[in-house]
């Protein structure tokens, strides 16, 4: 599938990471209360997936990215009974606020990290009750400047703007692009000391050629493992993925 | 004392072109026609004129003003009920356009306003919640069908409801019905006139429910009920989101 509705043939949200203090029992906490499988075990790090094929990849690391507002959504079929079942495994989560069926919460793994849990009853049922991690929320400090930025990079139309609470804003700004799974959240104090995340796209090579051909900063386009990747750099020195998954 | 129709529009403030197309319509005509064909007016005419003309500039008809004046008392009061009815309408009409101007900016997607003028039936049935949108075609065809076989002709979207209740995750799928004769034995519910605040989603939106409240609220309205999911297709997922809304 080639769906070009940007300067870019960014897909997915294909892999998200978390720095956390024990990956072992990181992991553990991951995989008791949301359901994810572990596809993958390194000495500092785990790699674990959910129904859908996302990948949330936590990190060891005596650092931690802050994050004003949570970068990720756990999607799920039933937040409600979620919920419930974080409640009973003393999980911190936020009180859940329900828009009619739309229902949403926030949730702190132990480390920290934050994420958002939500479900639409359009999504249907799913052996796991959280069968995908969609996002992102991308926190940049100067918001005009990284929006203005992103807008030109991305070339993709805003979908909604809109205001809301994050940890250190009562009105912080948010910005969703249209038809790519990328959003901007005005976080003054957001600290990222490792990659964020990983887009798939459908063709790494052209993406690689724009970005450069734009004066982006980029990483080396490396082809293996049946993938094509690089990183690419924005201004204030975030570090975003792509990945080309090869047939 | 008569008046000529310089000394009247001098005492009403009505300008003779006016005081003339009064008569014409015959809201207003003069006490006397003198043989030379001048107009005169009295006294007792002035509040008349006044009246009158200030009926027009509330917007109210040339016949609804000549029907007013050869009321009775109780003919009037329901006449001025009416009247006030139309004029609340009016109002909100340029309320909500004024809000929807504020908020509409010409980056984003936008709110857009449908208003329901007049009562909608609609025939409600369950719907398996935890099915998915394929699914939910597939049930909106079979009840398709089931209607027309008893010649009860709906229009071709579907409207998914989820009444608020958080304990239950129920789910329901409507057709407007169009058929004037609605069998007895059907359940229809009549949704009265309704203003909608109305956004185009995607199932697959990262984060469904904040940028769609958050964008009604910036438009300064309020959501008073349950929203409304309009299906024209439900091949795509997409669909259009309607929040009856009042204002703050």
């Amino acid at each position: 599938m080639s769906t070009k509705t940007s300067n870019l043939h960014i897909i997915a949200l294909h892999e998200m990471y978390f720095l956390v203090a024990k990956v072992e029992t990181a992991t553990d906490w991951y995989v008791r209360n949301f359901g994810v499988t572990l596809v993958d075990r390194q000495a500092k790090r785990t790699t674990l997936r959910l129904a859908e094929g996302s990948l949330l990849t936590l990190v060891e690391s005596d650092q931690r990215n802050r994050f004003d507002s949570p970068p990720i959504n756990f999607k799920a079929h039933d937040a409600m009974r979620a919920h419930e079942l974080l409640n009973k495994a003393e999980v911190r989560a936020q009180e859940p606020e329900s828009f009619y069926h739309y229902v949403d919460f926030d949730v702190w793994d132990p480390d920290g990290n934050s994420f958002n849990v939500i479900s639409d009853p359009a999504w249907p049922s799913t052996p796991n009750n959280f069968f995908r991690i969609d996002g992102i929320f991308l926190g940049v400090i100067n918001f005009e400047q990284m929006l203005a930025w992103y807008a030109d990079v991305l070339g993709a139309e805003l979908e909604y703007a809109f205001t809301g609470p994050t940890s250190t804003l009562a009105e912080a700004r948010f910005r969703c692009f249209r038809d790519i799974p990328f959003n901007l959240v005005e976080s003054p104090e957001s600290v990222m000391q490792h990659r964020v995340c990983e887009f798939q796209t459908t063709d790494a090579q052209a993406d690689y050629k724009f970005l450069q051909a734009k004066g982006v900063r980029v990483t080396e386009l490396i082809e293996q493992d049946g993938k094509r990747t690089f990183s690419f750099f924005d201004p204030e020195g975030r570090e975003l993925g792509m990945v080309e998954l090869l047939a | 004392m008569l008046m000529t129709i310089g000394q009247f529009s001098e005492r009403t403030g009505l300008r003779p072109k006016t005081l003339r197309y009064y008569e014409e319509v015959k809201l207003l005509l003069p006490e006397v026609r003198s043989d030379n064909g001048y107009r005169h007016y009295s006294d007792a005419q002035i509040e008349k004129a006044q009246l009158i003309s200030s009926l027009r500039q509330a917007g109210v008809s040339v016949a609804d003003i000549r029907q007013f004046l050869s009321s009775d008392q109780a003919q009037k009061e329901d006449l001025l009920a009416r009247w006030r009815d139309e004029a609340a309408t009016k109002l909100l009409s340029i309320q909500v356009a004024h809000q929807f101007l504020n908020g509409l900016d010409a980056q984003t997607k936008h709110v857009h306003l449908v208003y329901w003028d007049h009562p909608r039936s609609i025939i409600w049935f369950p719907l398996e919640v935890s099915t998915g949108v394929q699914a939910w075609n597939r049930s909106a065809q079979d009840y398709q069908r089931r209607l027309s076989a008893i010649g009860l002709e709906v229009e071709r979207s579907s409207y998914v409801r989820f009444p608020d209740d958080a304990q239950s995750m129920r789910c329901e799928i409507g057709f407007v019905i169009v058929s004037q004769n609605i069998p007895p034995d059907q359940q229809v519910e009549k949704y009265a006139p309704t203003l909608f605040a109305t956004l185009h989603c995607q199932a697959n939106m990262p984060l469904p429910c904040k940028p769609i409240f958050a964008t009604v609220q910036q438009f300064g309205f309020r959501p008073v009920g349950e929203p409304l999911r309009k299906y024209s297709d439900f091949s795509d997922g997409r669909y259009l989101l309607m929040v009856p809304v009042a204002q703050y």
